[in-house]
């Protein structure tokens, strides 16, 4: 009994708005109230019984009791005196009734009050009895939220709260909280937090997620209430059977075409050299592509690379390479969780066509100190991470860096001169103020610097930052105010000839505040709504001389400034138990303006630099050329049986800033251009229809998507354009649409002893050039296949835990050959043969095949040990395959001889040493 | 210190990744379409001056054979009477014709098959003169560099061609001759010293359009390796000078990049390179080459090997020559020096009837070169 209370009292301790201690001894009580004085009430009841009252007589001076009561527990008496008003009472062991106001007081302690010292876990199997035990004890209790007078009401009330992990107290992500019948479900935000609507009275609240153990409450819901949870991590529990959880979001969620990938996944998929990468891992999802090895630039669903929005806790990082691509920009270690949205892409995100990559960090432990790190053949790193207010206010430092410049001197030979590495920082800040204010801060800063026996330096650089500030508002409404800075920037610079000694920049940098609101009116409907700003400016390009000999003459291309503004609503309806309905409106606004300069052009001729009639100069400030548009966001699910539903969901997404890139993959020397006179807008509406069927207990996922994609204003060179320095890009780029359209096939199995995804993909990508003379016209005004589009894509990852302490894991790859335009003949001019290329993109470079090993060893799993240790030996490209990542054709001396490019042409062994404390 | 290496070797196979070693070479699948497209090259001599034009068609990658001329052609200069003569197979020769710099003209092209080309317009341009060729030792081998400008700053984009021509010497002196199955003294001109004259086989082009200045100082222009037979006894070289308009200039650019610069990892696409030449007939049908209209500057200089180079690098390409004695038992000497028999005789060993004798290639140099001393030779 004494344990009961103990816990009853525990669970006062964290749920603080529960209403009443309501099992005392029942000494029962009679009596008739007619608008009697609350004094009056007490005088009777004191006098009947050996209870006594101690209260405020401010709180009950208005009160009158109207009740009549005959042999009844004095608890049911007053819950009918005190219906309806804010009092509420609690009756202890010794018969003392106390009535305060909103809150009923606490009649016992804590549970471990007074023996918190004590907490025995000096054995796993006691310790993960303890939890076990305290678990359960939570999932048979029955919470009782809101007030209890309102028992009986029909109708609905809002439960909400936050969800953390038990070990690190960072909060849970990706929750699912549900009840059965009916059947409601929500999911907790990146704050871990959820709001549900439900109807009024008893539930069993079940709450799934990967990687957490699954937990379910007991609630006896009278009103609108709030309930926060810890659930406990999978930890390796030893002698511990997993039971497979019902992981059924594939099939009841709205969302399609969006892949959630979290730390462990990525880190069980081998890579190339032995860090685990956020982005090669999204490269095997189905629907993404990449144009070859050793680049991050990714397209996605016939997309261009520079048509995805990456959110680096909500900054807009440009650049997610570092060392050519060999290494993505995020430390793994850091990472919470990644969110790929391809198709029905929420109203909230906007600025890309093809993809929003959301990748969240964690926020660091709340309850003790921890690090993690890893050393591997290229890269160390090093994460510290704990509290500065235990609960309340955590860090998270990252450091990541290479040793490959010394590795590189150590080479003989012609590397001597080569130089290559990069480093990066993140530093994370959350504090929890209160119950309704949490505040963010996270940093980022990314540097590379390489040189490869050329004369030409090459660096650059990503600096990021976002401040957060997440108020509740109420159970129904929070919103989180965010202002984000980014800034990418680049320079290339020789000094090898003093008197042509030059230094190249570019940077970008934006701006942005905004705000977004989440509301749950009722159990039907999901809000969110919000409104942003961004702020764009851009040097595009400045060529200096370096040096008091250097003859180069600067040459800056003029700054380019905007305003991108957006506000936005979505509705999540569940019209009823199958149909669930999202649909979003978000209208963009974007303002090209000055300083600025725009060329006028001889109306009927390609743009050319001998076809500009007059110069306009705008000044500071001026708007130079404004666009916007209304953008469509609508996906809808019918549920057949529970574990089969069909979705469908239309977008339209609009983008004001482009990537201009006349080379296959992102690289360095990319430039971003801002919509101005000539760029219009890009303009994407994208249709897709999906079937998800989950087997087995939803263990096994099956889903097929279709999609089709059409694109405006598209971007696409002329031969030969010249891209840096261009003082009006205007006059080579051609103004192109696109198609793309695809299926997506993908079984998945995520539980269990063996584990992983096998996908396949059909997708074309192809484009149209608009213009109408000469030069604008890319092969003959017809269709043709983007460089990046890659008919068919077969994907397995998987994993299997061979024990507890290994596992091996592997990735087998095969796609079609990326279009190449290819020669068709050869002439002599100049002295050497040449060669005449076909039409862009009329032949395809050998087919990519590629599989990948890799093993994973753990150390002992002693609770107390220093530190945790994990070594990953791994074989990339384990056939050896020389996948072409290019083809090329070169005249050397009076032939012409093709030849192909591959990157990693032989299986490279990888091994890294990981550690955790 | 073996098993560093090894480590070493393992390292950049497996890490670094652009250079070289991972190139195989690559057959495309057969392009079986026979495209012959017209290609034309030359150039319109401003001022008074020839002015050459070569015709020629495109073929499959695949063919071994020569590319094959254009025959039969006529070729016009729109608004004058000038028509070009065809002088040799494919090549057309505009003799003696004035066409003022600063003026504009478009050549029209008829082909055997009735169909007709025009070019553009193309202005006549002024070429700077050549002021300097110098060269310096870099690493192993000799920078030559071109040094050039226009007081006008005008001119901003240049292109060279260049005839280089060495002096070399077969490593044995043949002195007798085998005639009507007779060994003679040998009559003429030594076989064993010759000179040898090659053109440019790339693009090479300039820009001051980023200078303050139109001065092009060292301007890279050819690589002579230490080991290469031309830097052995005499070398010259004779660079000619064009200057281009702004899209000859990217005409040129585009095809250096698209045939001698691909490969890399951020290299551009290939393209369609278009010249300034359409097809009237058929707009569709792709004519290649491009056609600008200057005066010509030429400049020759002679090129001592520098101290610096060491002989001992020098691979005359003779390095396999060796002599031998002939004839042999049961084969009589005209196996050896008749037709197909591969050999000069050099001298014949005393008091025997037989001779000391070498390959023809080591002995006869017009082979790869002319026995005939250049006029400009000293």
């Amino acid at each position: 009994m004494t344990k009961f209370f103990r816990l009853v009292a525990f669970i006062n301790l964290i749920f603080s708005h529960l209403a009443v201690g309501q099992s005392t001894k029942p000494t029962t009580v009679s009596g008739q109230f007619v608008n009697a004085p609350f004094s009056q009430f007490v005088q009777t009841i004191e006098a009947r019984t050996n209870y006594h009252f101690y209260y405020s007589p401010a709180d009950v001076d208005s009160l009158r009791i109207n009740a009549e009561a005959t042999n009844v527990p004095l608890a049911t008496l007053l819950n009918t005196a005190l219906a309806g008003t804010p009092l509420r009472y609690a009756i202890d062991t010794q018969n003392r009734v106390f009535i305060t106001t909103d809150q009923a007081i606490r009649t016992e302690l804590p549970i471990g009050f007074f023996d918190r010292d004590g907490a025995a876990d000096t054995t796993t199997i006691d310790y993960g009895a303890a939890r076990t035990t305290a678990r359960l004890t939570l999932e048979t209790k029955l919470f009782e939220i809101g007030s209890r007078s309102l028992a009986g009401r029909p109708g609905n009330a809002t439960l909400a709260g936050r969800i953390k992990s038990t070990t690190t107290g960072e909060p849970a992500v990706g929750v699912t909280v549900l009840i059965e019948k009916p059947r409601i479900g929500a999911v907790t935000d990146q704050y871990g937090f959820y709001s549900i609507t439900l109807p009024r009275g008893r539930h069993e609240l079940k709450i799934r997620s990967l990687g957490l153990r699954d937990t379910k409450r007991q609630i006896l819901l009278f009103g609108d209430g709030k309930l926060d949870m810890e659930m406990d991590e999978e930890v390796v529990p030893l002698k511990e059977v997993i039971v497979g959880a019902q992981k059924d979001a594939n099939v009841s969620s709205t969302q399609m075409g969006a892949e959630r990938l979290d730390t462990k996944t990525i880190k069980q998929v081998p890579t190339v050299l032995g860090e685990a990468d956020l982005i090669r891992v999204v490269l095997t999802l189905p629907g993404v592509k990449s144009v070859g090895e050793g680049t991050v630039g990714f397209n996605v669903r016939g997309g261009s690379a520079g048509q995805n929005l990456i959110l680096f806790n909500d900054a807009v990082i440009y650049n997610p390479s570092h060392l050519f691509g060999f290494f993505s920009a995020f430390n793994p270690d850091i990472i919470k969780s990644v969110e790929l949205y391809k198709s029905g892409i929420p109203s909230r995100y906007g600025g890309r066509l093809s993809s929003v990559l959301d990748v969240s960090t964690r926020d660091g432990n709340k309850k003790k100190l921890t690090g993690a790190g890893g050393i591997g053949l290229l890269t160390g790193r090093l994460t510290l991470e704990g509290p500065l207010i235990t609960d309340k206010t955590s860090i998270l430092v990252g450091v990541r860096s290479t040793y490959s410049d010394w590795l590189l001197k150590q080479l003989p030979g012609s590397y001597a001169n080569s130089r290559a590495s990069f480093y990066d920082v993140n530093l994370n800040l959350t504090h929890e103020a209160n119950d309704r204010n949490s505040f963010y801060l996270s940093a980022y800063l990314s540097h590379d610097q390489f040189k490869l026996n050329s004369d030409s330096l090459y660096g650059y650089s990503n600096q990021v930052a976002a401040l957060k500030w997440k108020h509740v508002f109420s159970n129904k409404l929070y919103g989180v105010f965010t202002g984000t800075y980014s800034r990418y920037q680049y320079a290339v610079s020789s000094d090898k000839r003093p008197a042509e000694a030059f230094r190249f920049g570019f940077n970008i940098q934006q701006s942005g505040l905004k705000a977004d609101f989440n509301y749950f009116p009722n159990t039907r409907h999901t809000v969110d709504f919000g409104i942003g700003s961004t702020r764009y400016d851009l040097n595009p390009g400045s060529l200096q001389p370096t040096g008091s000999t250097s003859r180069i003459r600067s040459d800056v291309v003029p700054t380019e400034q905007g305003l991108e503004s957006a506000v936005y609503v979505g509705d999540k309806f569940d019209v009823s138990p199958r149909l669930s309905v999202n649909v979003g409106l978000r209208y963009s606004l974007f303002m090209n303006f000055g300083p600025g300069q725009v060329y006028t052009y001889t109306p009927g001729l390609p743009r050319a630099e001998s076809t500009i009639l007059d110069t306009l100069n705008y000044s500071s400030g001026s708007l130079v050329k404004t666009d916007h548009g209304p953008e469509y966001r609508l996906a809808l699910r019918y549920a057949i049986t529970d574990a089969f539903s069909v979705k469908a969901s239309y977008n339209r997404m609009r983008q004001y800033l482009h990537l201009i890139s006349n080379a296959v993959a992102v690289s360095p020397l990319d430039i971003y251009k801002l919509s101005d006179t000539y760029m219009r807008p890009q303009v994407g509406d994208q249709f897709s229809l999906g079937l998800y069927q989950n087997l087995r207990a939803n263990t096994i996922e099956l889903s097929a998507e279709g999609y089709y994609r059409t694109l405006q204003n598209q971007l696409d060179y002329r031969g030969g354009a010249t891209l840096l320095l261009n003082h009006h890009l205007e006059t080579d780029v051609v103004r192109a649409e696109g198609v793309a359209y695809g299926v997506e096939l993908m079984i998945r199995k995520m539980t269990g002893k063996l584990n992983g995804w096998l996908s396949y993909t059909y997708a074309r990508s192809l484009l149209r050039t608009t213009g109408e003379t000469g030069s604008d016209v890319v092969n003959g005004g017809n269709f043709y296949p983007s460089s990046y589009d890659k008919p068919h894509d077969v994907t397995l990852v998987g994993n299997y835990k061979i024990n507890r302490r290994l596992s091996i894991s592997f990735n087998v790859t095969y796609s079609t050959g990326r279009p190449i335009t290819l020669p068709l003949a050869k002439y002599t001019l100049a002295g050497a043969e040449r060669v005449y290329y076909s039409e862009r993109n009329q032949y395809r470079i050998p087919d990519y095949f590629r599989t990948d090993l890799s093993m994973n060893i753990e150390g002992n799993h002693k609770v107390r040990k220093l530190a945790h240790s994990s070594w990953t030996l791994g074989i990339y490209n384990i056939t050896g395959r020389r996948n072409a990542y290019s083809v090329y054709f070169n005249s050397v001396g009076q032939a012409i001889k093709g030849y192909q490019l591959s990157i990693f042409g032989q299986p490279i062994p990888t091994l890294t040493y990981n550690f955790k404390f | 210190m073996h098993k560093q290496a090894g480590w070493l070797r393992w390292l950049q196979g497996a890490l670094l990744l652009t250079v070289g070693s991972c190139v195989d070479p690559y057959r495309p699948p057969e392009i079986a379409a026979p495209n012959t497209f017209l290609v034309v090259e030359g150039n319109l001599n401003a001022g008074t001056g020839s002015s050459t034009i070569r015709l020629s068609r495109t073929q499959n990658l695949t063919s071994a054979n020569k590319p094959t001329p254009e025959q039969k052609a006529t070729i016009k200069v729109e608004g004058t009477t000038y028509s070009f003569v065809e002088t040799a197979k494919g090549t057309y020769t505009l003799a003696a014709a004035t066409l003022p710099v600063g003026s504009k003209f478009q050549v029209r092209i008829k082909t055997g098959d009735g169909k007709e080309y025009l070019s553009d317009p193309i202005t006549m341009k002024q070429t700077p003169k050549l002021d300097s060729l110098t060269w310096e030792v870099v690493g192993n081998g000799l920078q030559v560099y071109v040094n050039t400008h226009d007081a006008a700053a005008k001119t901003r984009y240049y292109r060279w061609e260049y005839e280089d021509t060495y002096e070399f010497y077969t490593p044995f002196e043949s002195q007798l001759e085998f005639v009507n199955g007779q060994v003679v003294q040998r009559t003429g001109p030594p076989i064993n010293h010759c000179w040898r004259t090659e053109l440019s086989n790339n693009i090479l082009l300039g820009s001051t359009a980023r200078l303050t200045d139109d001065v092009l100082q060292k301007a890279p222009l050819l690589f002579l390796s230490a080991s290469s037979p031309k830097l052995n006894v005499n070398y010259s070289i004779l660079v000619r000078q064009y200057a281009q308009s702004a899209e000859g200039y990217a005409y040129w650019q585009n095809l250096l990049k698209t045939t001698e610069q691909l490969g890399g990892l951020f290299d551009p696409l290939p393209s369609q390179v278009g010249g300034n030449l359409h097809c009237v007939t058929n707009p569709a049908e792709p004519v290649l080459g491009f056609l600008d209209g200057c005066t010509t500057e030429q400049l020759r200089v002679f090129i001592k090997r520098p101290a610096a180079l060491s002989r001992s690098l020098i691979r005359t390409g003779y390095e396999g020559c060796f002599t031998d004695t002939i004839p042999k038992p049961k084969q009589p000497l005209s196996v050896f020096l008749g037709p197909g028999g591969g050999y000069n005789a050099i001298s014949q060993i005393e008091g025997t009837s037989n001779y000391v004798a070498a390959g023809i290639a080591c002995t006869d140099c017009r082979n790869i070169g002319t026995n005939v001393k250049p006029s400009y030779w000293p």
